[in-house]
């Protein structure tokens, strides 16, 4: 049998594979051995440590789905949803964040998706009337529907909040709760003000509204009685941000002579038809292209950036890997796969979203962790959450 | 006596305790993992349990607001197994239930989409009262106005030339509409086009009536489709239908949306233009069998597309017709140019 030497030469992410993979209960030598190399890796990465921050476990964050397994849920709940016309989808929503919740583990600990299915259902039909007098009205009268509009985009802040608390609310790990208590001004000057602001800028304090609004959720988050702190840096923002607007600018200008080079011969034998398809179906391309490239090079950047800087009082810290070409091949397959299996290869595009995110994620949990005391106060309903699907202005970190 | 490992985790939060799990005499029995210590004993009527899901760790809910984890055993499963929502396990897990499911998912999605969705549709727009249909009218020729059209270049007695002989038309069709109103209108941006408003409003655009050299008997088969528009309440009709599809597939497909958003985009619009394709042809063949009891020259409407045609692209690709709220031309000629021969 190999000595547990044999990770010597593994890299940060071969050896977060090697421990997702490993049987700890067969081999706990070897999983210590792997823990202890993690560690020592991230200790590298954070080298300002203070001593009595030192990790009790450094643990990789470890995703336990399984295509086949979700597949089939996915499908049975897809049909009950249809044949109840909607009504069942509120359990089937359950369900489903239940099995990706439950199936991830930090430290031996999964997490727990807390909503019940009459809280979904109670907030979705409320969130259904709303848009459907929103749309009536703006078919009837399009005027109004025009001020309902702005109005319901001056509301926006105030729904994403309320989308936020439920969320972060119906979390758990080991049994205690997450939070959300960003406050409503703060949400109105982050999601509304400095945007409007940015547009008189020219966009070029635009960087610093993407940093402003993921310190608001960060630092507006809790779990239990502690909060979440981050120390984002502008220049990185702006850094990738520039970096995001140069990637596509540039696959634009190539993919724009390359279309019209190939246009140009085309029309020349006489095809002028197949000239303005080509340059449609070029162009319609180089779009799709450079929006995945650009922003799969924006988030894994900024994700990674935001894990570094993110620290859970003296209960967590965490860092990520995401590497942006990884990310870009897993969106770009993704699209893919979906629109090739007609939507039967959702479940498996999740599933491999998933793992792919928690192989690249590494958690350390401080000592503090055992003095994080439930904090249950705030309620929250469902409302927001289910309006903000159906408006379409969800907002994720990053 | 199987033995189950996992952590019991108490109300305030706080530290942890690695447990063994096993039932004991029809009791739950919790005992620490490294003394053997019994730490609770429950019967099944003091517990609340989240309901099975694949195979994830149990969870119960113990009096007093703890919580146990343990992974799943044959004995727990059976102890728990009177509590709610076993049943949904039993389908999400039994392989008949998923062979079921493949089959009837894009069956009942297309029973949904291409027969139950239409028929509703259809059933909530005729409860629409007249008031709301004028109003709805009035308001969106007035944002059309405001953003798209221009008052029409054409001479008043030109316009009042085309009205008589509308007139004529509308006089020898039978509605069940209140009167209908056609008006003029400069195009712009829209281009030769005709369009008719739920009310009876109908506007052609300067642009459309260059495009068929001012021929009035083309004017009036274009007018009759525009009618059957009216006649068949399809405005109505296709607002009630976007409203049931945007809600259905929000959710349905919502919670996993994330990467889907083009997929959830893209499907509301193929199955809102195969609706909006189904109208073209309804008010077609509203104008085709018009022409026909009016004694008219049928081929008219065929001519008039015929006009149309020459302002697309000839492509036929079949892809293209799934992103189009109309059927492709070429096909609506060929249905307008054969009814004759079957009158």
């Amino acid at each position: 049998m190999d000595a547990p030497t044999q990770y010597e030469n593994y890299s940060f992410s071969e050896l977060k594979e090697a421990r997702r993979t490993i049987d700890a209960t067969r081999y706990p030598e070897r999983a210590a051995e792997l823990d202890k190399r993690i560690a020592a890796f991230s200790a590298l990465e954070n080298p300002t440590l203070p001593v009595e921050d030192k990790p009790v476990a450094g643990a990789a964050l470890t995703f336990h789905g399984k295509t086949g397994e979700y597949f089939s849920i996915w499908i049975v709940n897809l049909l009950l949803s249809i044949v109840t016309l909607g009504v069942f989808s509120a359990w089937a929503k359950v369900r489903t964040y239940r099995y990706f919740y439950g199936n991830t583990e930090i430290d031996g600990h999964r997490f727990t998706y807390l909503a019940t299915p009459l809280q979904i259902l109670k907030g979705r039909i409320l969130a259904v009337c709303l848009f459907a007098s929103y749309f009536i009205l703006s078919t009837i009268h399009p005027i109004a529907g025009l001020v309902v509009a702005v109005l319901l985009a001056g509301f926006t802040p105030v729904l994403v909040v309320l989308s936020y608390r439920f969320k972060l609310r119906m979390t758990a790990y080991r049994h205690v709760r997450f939070h959300f208590n960003g406050s409503i001004k703060q949400a109105f000057v982050v999601f509304l003000l400095l945007p409007i602001a940015s547009v008189f800028t020219l966009y070029t304090i635009l960087p610093i509204v993407f940093q402003k609004i993921d310190e608001y959720l960060i630092d507006g988050s809790g779990y239990g009685n502690r909060q979440f702190s981050s120390r984002l840096s502008t220049a990185e923002y702006y850094g990738t941000s520039l970096g995001a607007v140069g990637i596509a600018m540039g696959i634009f200008m190539v993919g724009g002579i390359a279309a019209t080079v190939a246009a140009v011969v085309v029309a020349s034998e006489g095809g002028e038809q197949a000239m303005v398809s080509i340059l449609t179906a070029g162009f319609l391309g180089l779009y799709g292209l450079a929006y995945i490239i650009a922003s799969g090079f924006y988030s894994a950047r900024i994700r990674n950036h935001i894990f570094a800087r993110t620290k859970l009082g003296n209960v967590a810290q965490f860092s990520s890997n995401v590497r942006v070409s990884s990310l870009i091949w897993l969106r770009f397959s993704n699209i893919l796969a979906i629109i090739c299996s007609l939507g039967f290869a959702i479940p498996w595009v999740l599933i491999r979203t998933a793992h792919f995110y928690a192989n690249a994620t590494y958690v350390e949990i401080l000592p503090g962790i055992d003095e994080v005391v439930a904090d249950d106060r705030n309620a929250a309903g469902a409302l927001g959450e289910e309006a903000v699907t159906l408006f379409d202005v969800d907002v994720a970190l990053g | 006596m199987t033995v189950s490992k996992g952590f019991l985790y108490h109300a305030t939060g706080g530290p942890v305790v690695p447990v063994c799990c096993a039932i004991k005499n029809n009791q739950l029995v919790i005992f620490d993992e490294h003394d053997n210590k019994v730490i609770y004993r429950y019967s099944s009527a003091s517990c609340e349990a989240e309901s099975k899901l694949a195979s994830l760790p149990r969870e119960i809910h113990l009096p007093h607001g703890d919580k146990v984890v343990c992974s799943a055993f044959a004995a727990l499963d059976e102890w728990l197994a009177p509590k709610k929502g076993a049943s949904l396990f039993a389908l999400e897990t039994q392989r008949k239930w998923l062979v079921a499911s493949l089959l009837l998912v894009p069956l009942s999605l297309y029973g949904l989409f291409g027969y139950l969705l239409p028929w509703s549709a259809v059933y909530f727009a005729a409860y629409v009262p007249h008031s709301i249909k004028q109003i709805a009218s009035e308001q969106t020729l007035k944002a059309l106005d405001y953003s798209l059209l221009e008052p029409s270049s054409l001479s008043a007695a030109e316009q009042q030339r085309i009205q008589v002989h509308f007139s004529q038309v509308l006089a020898n069709i039978h509605t069940q509409h209140d009167p209908f109103t056609i008006l003029f209108r400069q195009g712009n941006a829209m281009g030769p086009n005709a369009f008719a408003l739920p009310d009876g409003t109908i506007v052609f655009t300067d642009e459309i009536i260059l495009l068929v050299d001012k021929q009035q008997d083309l004017l009036d088969a274009i007018l009759l489709h525009e009618i059957g528009h009216v006649e068949h309440n399809h405005a109505m009709q296709l607002v009630a239908e976007s409203l049931f599809t945007t809600v259905i597939i929000s959710t349905y497909f919502g919670d996993v949306s994330g990467a889907l958003d083009l997929f959830m985009g893209v499907g509301s619009t193929v199955v809102h233009n195969q609706f909006s394709q189904k109208h073209e042809w309804e008010a077609d063949n509203y104008a085709i069998s018009q022409l026909h009891q009016l004694s008219r020259e049928p081929d008219t409407f065929a001519q008039a597309m015929k006009k149309l045609a020459t302002l697309m692209p000839t492509t036929n690709e079949n892809l293209s017709q799934w992103f189009s709220t109309h059927p492709h031309i070429d096909a609506r000629i060929d249905n307008a140019s054969k009814v004759p021969e079957t009158p």
